[in-house]
């Protein structure tokens, strides 16, 4: 009956965006890894005295990787919730 | 967990990955952008190029995957391509449905097609070119025919049913005038429906329309004629049913209703509107006899129940004649909520 579809609606809308949420965070914690990983390196170089300029450069990528998952992370749950919330009401 | 349930999230991780990575994806657009305006032999537009194909790869949508419809989900999004995605969806729902088996049965993810629905309504409320409008009313139409039918469909087995009936009580073959209009009956309403319709059709077979002798007798066709009109009323469409019998028998659902303690014969005639309806009161009938047809007096009030639970109604409106009369012709009205139905979608020229 359309009850029962309506109130099954409700609850795997919420699933939906569990699931997304769950997607979403996994995607960003494998970027942020790789961020971190080459904060590692970045480390490592330094101890072995690599040029500056190398450092450097690796050290902005650093920053631009995390800084461009955060954004997208945060653009990706805004866009998420935001249709989640409107298939809700 | 099913197999449904694992394609179903596998489906729903991979829509969520590329909508992660569509910032992205927008980015190298507008870089390729850029450079195609520049100039088209740029060998870092073909770079471009190949990276974009790359990421539309993360698009390409499994047809075995019930993904075909998430992928015109994100062409909503990206209103500047719709036409071109939307055909190629169309041709692929095509291939799909010669693929799917027997009767052309298609199965897809109710939740997923309802969605999509939604969207492509919101769309339709943003001006887009004429071309536009007639793939997405295609699309939209195709989209609605998945889990809804033509009301005529729905009750193809009730006038089955009504025909063998017809022969049961020796009585002509009913015929069926009936109005279709643009609605699809949801698949959640059908059986709906079908038990009301089932609940009318027999009652107009049964009590309604005479035998072949008294109608020849009447000056009557030997057949009756059941219509069924179809008319829209705000959020809610009215199916008005009616037959060209003999009328509902008032003075008998009275005499009835006066047996069952209903009304005192003492106290003023109630309306005969207000009489008629008594046929929606629990465990009323006027048969002569209970057989396997009628007479149990539990149909009309279970098939009033079963609307009102819905939000709907069902009634029935006197024709012609005065209070007195011993039969009155009759309209059922059944009053159908917005759950019950969806409207192809036709968009307006003069717009």
């Amino acid at each position: 009956m359309p009850e029962n579809t309506a109130s099954e609606e409700m609850v795997s809308v919420p699933r939906r965006f569990l699931f997304e949420a769950i997607t979403g965070i996994s995607v960003f914690l494998i970027i942020a890894v790789a961020a971190v990983g080459l904060s590692f390196l970045v480390t490592l170089l330094e101890n072995f005295g690599v040029d500056n300029v190398i450092v450097i450069g690796l050290k902005c990528a650093e920053y631009l990787i995390f800084l461009f998952d955060l954004v997208l992370f945060g653009r990706f749950l805004w866009v998420t919730f935001k249709k989640t919330w409107k298939e809700l009401k | 967990m099913n197999t449904a349930n694992i394609k179903s999230n596998t489906s729903i991780a991979k829509a969520a990955v590329v909508e992660y990575f569509k910032p992205i994806l927008r980015l190298v657009n507008f870089i390729k952008y850029i450079f195609a305006t520049q100039s088209r032999d740029n060998i870092l537009f073909d770079k471009v190029s190949n990276i974009e194909k790359n990421l539309e790869m993360r698009r390409v949508v499994d047809l075995e995957n019930q993904e075909i419809f998430g992928r015109l989900e994100d062409v909503i999004l990206r209103q500047e391509l719709i036409l071109k995605t939307i055909k190629k969806e169309l041709a692929e729902v095509d291939t799909f449905n010669d693929k799917s088996g027997p009767e052309g049965m298609v199965s897809l993810d109710p939740e997923r097609v309802s969605s999509w629905l939604a969207s492509i309504k919101d769309l339709t409320e943003s001006g887009m070119p004429e071309e536009v409008k007639g793939v997405v009313s295609e699309a939209y139409n195709l989209l609605t025919s998945v889990d809804a039918q033509p009301l005529s469909e729905v009750i193809s087995d009730v006038i089955e049913s009504a025909n063998s009936l017809a022969d049961q009580l020796g009585k002509g073959k009913p015929v069926m005038d009936i109005d279709n209009s643009d609605i699809l009956i949801e698949s959640e309403a059908q059986s709906t429906l079908n038990n009301i319709f089932m609940h009318v059709f027999r009652n107009a077979m049964d009590h309604g329309i005479e035998g072949i002798d008294e109608r020849i007798e009447k000056g009557k066709s030997e057949s009756g004629t059941i219509q069924l009109h179809v008319t829209r009323e705000g959020e809610f469409y009215n199916l008005s049913v009616k037959d060209d019998g003999r009328g509902m028998a008032i003075s008998r659902i009275y005499k009835m209703a006066i047996e069952k303690g209903i009304y005192q014969d003492s106290d003023p005639k109630p309306s005969a509107t207000e009489i008629a309806n008594l046929i929606f009161s629990s465990g009323f009938s006027t048969a002569d006899k209970v057989t396997d047809v009628s007479g149990r007096g539990v149909g009309m009030n279970a098939v009033k129940d079963f609307l009102e639970e819905a939000g709907g109604s069902i009634d029935v409106n006197l024709g012609d004649g005065s209070e007195d009369d011993d039969f009155r012709p009759f309209t059922t009205n059944i009053k159908i909520p917005a759950s019950f139905y969806k409207v192809a979608l036709k968009f307006d020229k003069t717009a």
